[in-house]
């Protein structure tokens, strides 16, 4: 969108002069009827939005790198900052303006424009979280399970794999033909590259959105990118389509929210964080949900992302995250150096609404097994001692590194949910008993192939999975089960 | 006069940023002569080195050289109350394609002061992409009555007009 100066100058009848600039905060004197949130074109044409308002002063937050000059006049606009939604976005990589940052694919023009700001939707727009959103990684989807709709955070030091698991997520879920959109706040720009070579690598750059803001962008694009992303993702929940948001990350969204604060002389709150920190956050967490649509209920599934330092989970914005969200997938970078992936802690991670979505069999895993690997922990501190084990320690332990085989998935992006089923089945049962680590690694390579290639082995391992309600059910009928092709 | 009505003679005086920018200085020039050394004291030779003419006889004409010297709470109040109603007048800008004219200056600034408020003074400013008229900016608000505006809207509105002259089909 291009805007006309002197056509706002004359249509609203209102100047402003700048005053005074603070980097990205431009002091504005004039502009009457500024309202908040209103968006003011500078005389150059770069465009600001209002974030603040006095008695002589209105506070503007730029969204150009470019320096604002002193004594420039300012435009109202007369509306809120408003982007471009549509399908027209799908494989294109934006700013949160809404323009394409990769000048060999613009964004089409088009008609459909939202308001980035919006209130939530109350509580009779919401539907109760009823369908899991599979990430296709087995240890999240049985033990951690996401509901399609619910806010979960994902948080962990640098480098623990959560942007892989993002991306699985993400690869999985567009698959089944949801909508995919990918926010990338303040990174570098090789990171933004990596994560478009990744949803390449994937094929589902076409139907993905980017949002993306560079750690040189100003501190008025990167604030937006959350909220453009959000905007986008509503657009697609209204019709009619499910969405898998990820917001990476918070963190450095919490800290721009912060500078812009001081730039601003508010007085600053625990850790120089703004006081309405946390209504920031909540009120964009809020947009996402599981909602009652015209055909059923439709979801925006939201990850946001939080980076801690040294596995410190009590920071103050963490906290905050942790609070506003229905569950949290903490990433331990012992685990990542030990060499699991996922990495995540499944003691120290929450799902409040995921276990509602699942099937009797998968609630009857997660309720067997966690209890299990916590004894199976107790047990390997124990037996650091060096003391001799006694053989049902032994059971536990060996059957604890079947579990772990079968939920690393180094390889495998992706496993289809009642495949994940077949594979603890026989991690959890007697078949797999006595076999080596390779061993077990090379019998799941073999049932995932066979699964992928072979269709009428695929129909018949579906069919069983869906008359099993137990685990006990489950591992009777692998014994007899014929895995050979037919 | 009590201090109300010499300030108010005062204000009727500044018509635009100049004058009172002017009234300003010759109020800071006033007050710190108060503390120098007694002779001869004329408060019109001390503004005539700082200000104009006309500015300098509007004070000698509410100041009495002795009056604001002895006394000094009561020039200080003066000279407080002054200032304070100096600060508080709000500007009139007006952008024209040439400088204005005493006459132009009158004019505009009896009908200000007749029709919209007497605590307001004119900023001129000089620009020649206006080509005529003026652009007027008020507390924040703004109204383009140039000739350049005209011109654009003008244009704007028959572009049809123009495009079908340059391509006749």
């Amino acid at each position: 969108m291009i805007f006309d100066f002197k056509e706002y100058l004359n249509r609203t009848g209102e100047i402003g002069f700048v005053s005074k600039t603070v980097s990205s905060l431009i002091f504005v004197e004039g502009l009457p009827g500024a309202t908040l949130h209103e968006v003011v074109v500078f005389e150059s044409g770069d465009i600001g939005e209002v974030i603040a308002l006095s008695s002589s002063v209105v506070s503007v937050l730029s969204f150009s790198k470019d320096p604002v000059r002193v004594g420039m006049r300012v435009a109202r606009i007369g509306k809120n900052l408003q982007i471009p939604v549509g399908e027209r976005l799908f494989g294109k990589v934006i700013n949160p303006l809404g323009r394409s940052i990769d000048p060999g694919r613009p964004v089409p023009s088009g008609t459909e424009f939202r308001a980035i700001r919006k209130s939530p939707p109350g509580i009779i727009d919401r539907a109760i979280i009823s369908e899991q959103c599979e990430t296709g990684m087995a240890l999240i989807d049985l033990l951690m399970p996401i509901g399609k709709g619910q806010r979960e955070l994902v948080l962990g030091d640098q480098k623990t794999g959560k942007s892989m698991v993002l991306m699985r997520t993400l690869l999985s879920q567009v698959t089944q033909g949801a909508v995919g959109i990918y926010a990338v706040i303040g990174k570098g720009k090789i990171a933004i590259k990596q994560v478009e070579e990744t949803l390449t690598n994937f094929g589902i750059l076409d139907r993905v959105i980017t949002v993306v803001t560079s750690a040189d962008d100003g501190p008025g694009m990167m604030y937006a990118t959350p909220y453009s992303a959000m905007t986008i993702a509503e657009y697609f929940r209204d019709v009619g389509r499910n969405v898998v948001l990820v917001l990476d990350d918070l963190s450095t969204h919490a800290r721009i929210v912060r500078e812009i604060a001081l730039l601003g002389k508010r007085f600053p709150g625990r850790n120089s964080y703004p006081g309405d920190i946390f209504y920031t956050h909540a009120s964009l967490l809020e947009r996402a949900g599981n909602f009652s649509g015209k055909n059923g209920p439709v979801s925006i599934t939201c990850l946001p992302v939080a980076e801690t330092v040294q596995g410190d989970m009590t920071g103050y914005i963490i906290t905050n995250l942790m609070s506003m969200t229905d569950g949290h997938l903490y990433f331990d970078h012992l685990l990542f150096a030990e060499g699991r992936r996922p990495a995540v802690d499944v003691f120290l991670s929450v799902t409040r609404v995921g276990r509602q979505t699942q099937t009797p069999l998968r609630l009857e895993i997660g309720r067997t097994v966690i209890p299990f690997l916590r004894k199976a922990a107790d047990f390997r501190n124990f037996a650091s001692f060096g003391s001799e084990l006694g053989p049902h320690i032994k059971d536990v332990l060996e059957k604890e590194e079947r579990l772990n085989e079968f939920f690393d998935q180094t390889v495998y992006h992706t496993i289809p949910g009642n495949l994940q089923l077949i594979l603890f089945g026989f991690a959890w049962g007697e078949i797999w008993r006595g076999k080596t680590r390779m061993e077990v690694r090379i019998e799941i390579q073999k049932l995932v192939y066979s699964y992928a290639s072979d269709v009428a082995l695929r129909k018949r391992m579906d069919a069983y999975i869906s008359r099993c309600d137990s685990i006990e059910s489950l591992l009777t009928g692998l014994q007899q089960f014929d895995f050979s092709k037919k | 006069m009590n201090v109300k009505e010499k300030i108010e003679l005062i204000l009727k005086h500044i018509r635009t940023a100049e004058e009172r920018e002017e009234v300003e200085g010759a109020i800071t020039v006033l007050r710190e002569s108060r503390y120098h050394e007694s002779g001869s004291f004329d408060i019109g030779e001390i503004l005539r080195e700082k200000v104009s003419r006309k500015i300098a006889s509007i004070f000698q004409e509410v100041i009495a050289s002795d009056e604001y010297r002895k006394d000094s709470a009561t020039s200080e109040i003066f000279f407080s109350e002054l200032e304070k109603s100096v600060r508080a007048m709000r500007p009139l800008s007006i952008t024209l394609a040439v400088e204005p004219d005493e006459k132009t200056i009158e004019r505009a600034s009896s009908w200000v002061t007749r029709e919209v408020g007497k605590d307001i003074y004119l900023v001129f400013k000089r620009d020649g992409r206006v080509l005529g008229g003026a652009e007027l900016v008020f507390a924040g608000r703004y109204r383009d009555f140039s000739l350049a505006w005209r011109l654009e809207t003008f244009f704007w509105a028959r572009k049809e007009d123009v495009r079908s002259m340059i391509h006749p089909s």
